[in-house]
């Protein structure tokens, strides 16, 4: 027996060790409006790496090229992921992680849920689920004010200011606060203008929020409740999608679908078109599926889940509904694969230099379905007519040390007060503040 | 005519009070990779994640007990060379080895996303491992009940 279960055991072991990125596709081909697909392959053991976490030793920063200056506007924070900036410049910084505990439906979610820990390891810092307000010196170096400002949120995400309406979208539904200009603690209760989907399973959880600009409506980003249907298609209701809210009701109806994990919606300032990144699925290869940066239209579908970018039909979906491929329209813009964009801000107003103002910042969170690490940066996506034009340029990077280590990682965006660019930095627990050079 | 008698359970080497642990832990993994492949076969009809997912948790625990079952399995076979010397102990070891592996492989497949997590290659190694067992289960049974050539037992 023990010869030929020796052989057996080797040819196991040779099968499931695990594989390269190999498959010739350059992920700068995976740039822009046409990306290079390469053929669908399943794995017994998909390419697995999440950068270990050491965070940023004292004097440590991200790099940034000539002519824009970083500093750390904030640190000490728990788990910063999305930023809104108030109108007397105040900052909000949704502190948050997913949440828990999920539901555990198979073995593998188990070893997933290891994994994740892993990603946000470096994590004792405290328990986060709170909105913090950061008052910056008038000279831009450090705070004035650096308090909590609404704690014991579930999973707070988007923050969007209408008039004296202040919304918080968590992970189950959107609550509207009344805010007074100047206040540094919220202490009114809030009232639920909407639930949105939320848990028990609340797998892609960050609900981003943008308001229309007559302040009608709310848009929430609602991520898919699975890598690709595989806790049921019961659980995606209104799910994959960006909903318009009815600001005066509460109802809302779904405003664009097939968008696997939607954030950062932002209007284009010179189109006013809404445009949002998003990421796409995992497990069918390091070069697949790319994420994108897309204008969003309204009634449109974008292919999730039975497609990407256009009609490229994902095998792991059934019952397929080829009705549903036919309409799915392309994304614009591909940032590569497994990048995890989760911030954007569109820069045509900010105190940057000149050649970052026509375009759009994107965070990059960075890749885990890869062995070749991607992501883990800012890039810059330059924009002609309201429409990007070029290549995706690396901005602010250095997350990644030269040891193959996260300092930090990337999520969302803003500008603040004087056009600064705002980075929240989630497992660095940091906001960095990025200018121009003097 | 040679002399037949019956093996008694005291010539194993994992025991309790004389009775032989492996025989107790074979049902479980067998009962699971069975259940695996009907819980597949369900799926495969009706697309219901439910029934890929009750898949997912069988091959696994099948998998654990079996390796469980494996390694009480091998002190015998290794310890006692009467039990070595049979014919049948060899096809029934390395069968229940290749269950594992395939086992091995097919919860690792069972742990993709939606329909190919079954479809087609779980479906099969389900298919393919239950078909092994059934093999190495009547070499188990002839190990147990068959009589014994005297000359080859201690």
């Amino acid at each position: 027996m023990s010869r030929a279960a020796g052989l057996l055991l080797v040819a196991a072991a040779l099968a499931l060790s695990a594989c390269d990125d190999d498959d010739n596709t350059d992920p700068q081909s995976q740039i822009g409006a046409n990306p290079v697909l390469p053929a669908i392959r399943q794995y017994l053991f998909p390419p697995m790496h999440v950068a270990e976490v050491v965070g940023w030793k004292e004097g440590e920063a991200p790099t940034v090229p000539q002519g824009l200056k970083i500093e750390a506007l904030a640190t000490g924070l728990q788990h910063p992921r999305a930023l809104y900036v108030l109108p007397n410049g105040d900052i909000l910084v949704s502190e948050s992680r997913a949440p828990y505990p999920q539901p555990v439906k198979r073995p593998k979610d188990l070893v997933m849920g290891w994994i994740e820990a892993r990603a946000t390891s470096a994590g004792q810092n405290g328990p986060s689920q709170r909105i913090s307000l950061l008052r910056e010196n008038p000279d831009g170096h450090g705070t004035s004010v650096d308090t909590a400002f609404i704690d014991h949120l579930n999973s707070p995400f988007g923050v969007a200011l209408v008039g004296a309406d202040l919304y918080v979208a968590e992970s189950g539904a959107i609550l509207r606060y009344p805010y007074q200009e100047g206040q540094t603690m919220m202490e009114a209760q809030p009232s639920t203008l909407s639930e949105i989907p939320g848990g028990p399973i609340d797998h892609h959880w960050t609900k981003s929020l943008l308001a229309s600009r007559d302040g009608s409506h709310l848009y929430v980003g609602i991520g898919s409740n699975s890598n690709i249907t595989e806790n049921g298609m019961d659980a995606e209701k209104n799910r994959a999608a960006i909903l318009e809210v009815d600001r005066d009701t509460g109802n809302f109806r779904v405003f664009a679908s097939g968008l696997r994990n939607p954030n950062a919606m932002s209007w284009e300032p010179d189109s006013g078109v809404m445009w949002t990144v998003v990421n796409e699925r995992d497990e069918i290869g390091p070069n697949l599926v790319p994420d994108y940066l897309t204008s969003v239209k309204q009634g449109a579908f974008y292919g999730w889940p039975y497609s990407y970018f256009g009609q490229h039909v994902d095998p792991r979906v059934v019952p397929q509904r080829p009705d549903l491929v036919a309409k799915a329209i392309a994304p614009d813009y591909a940032l590569s694969s497994h990048v995890a964009p989760l911030g954007l801000a569109f820069a045509r107003d900010s105190s940057l230099p000149d050649k970052y103002r026509a375009g759009a910042f994107v965070g990059e969170h960075g890749s885990w379905n890869r062995i070749t690490l991607n992501g883990y940066k800012v890039v810059f996506v330059p924009f002609a007519d309201g429409r990007p034009n070029g290549k995706a340029e690396d901005v602010i990077t250095g997350f990644l040390g030269s040891d193959g280590k996260a300092r930090g990682r990337p999520v969302g965006l803003a500008f603040d007060k004087t056009g600064a660019l705002l980075i929240a930095d989630d497992v660095g627990n940091t906001v960095w503040r990025v200018s121009a050079a003097p | 005519m040679p002399d037949y008698t019956v093996q008694p359970a005291a010539t194993v080497a994992v025991s309790v009070a004389r009775r032989s642990i492996h025989p107790l832990l074979i049902p479980f993994p067998i009962a699971c990779f069975v259940a695996t492949l009907l819980t597949d076969l369900v799926y495969w009809a009706t697309a219901k994640m439910m029934w890929a997912d009750f898949s997912a948790w069988l091959v696994t625990a099948g998998f654990i007990l079996g390796v469980l079952a494996a390694i009480v399995g091998l002190i015998d076979f290794l310890s006692r060379p009467a039990i070595r010397a049979r014919r049948p102990a060899w096809l029934h070891a390395i069968g229940n080895a290749a269950v594992l592996v395939l086992a091995l492989f097919n919860a690792l497949v069972h742990g993709r996303d939606a329909w190919t997590s079954v479809v087609p290659l779980g479906l099969i190694l389900s298919a393919v491992t239950v078909a092994v067992l059934l093999f190495t289960g009547w070499m188990g049974w002839t190990l147990v009940h068959a009589p014994v050539p005297q000359e080859v037992a201690e």
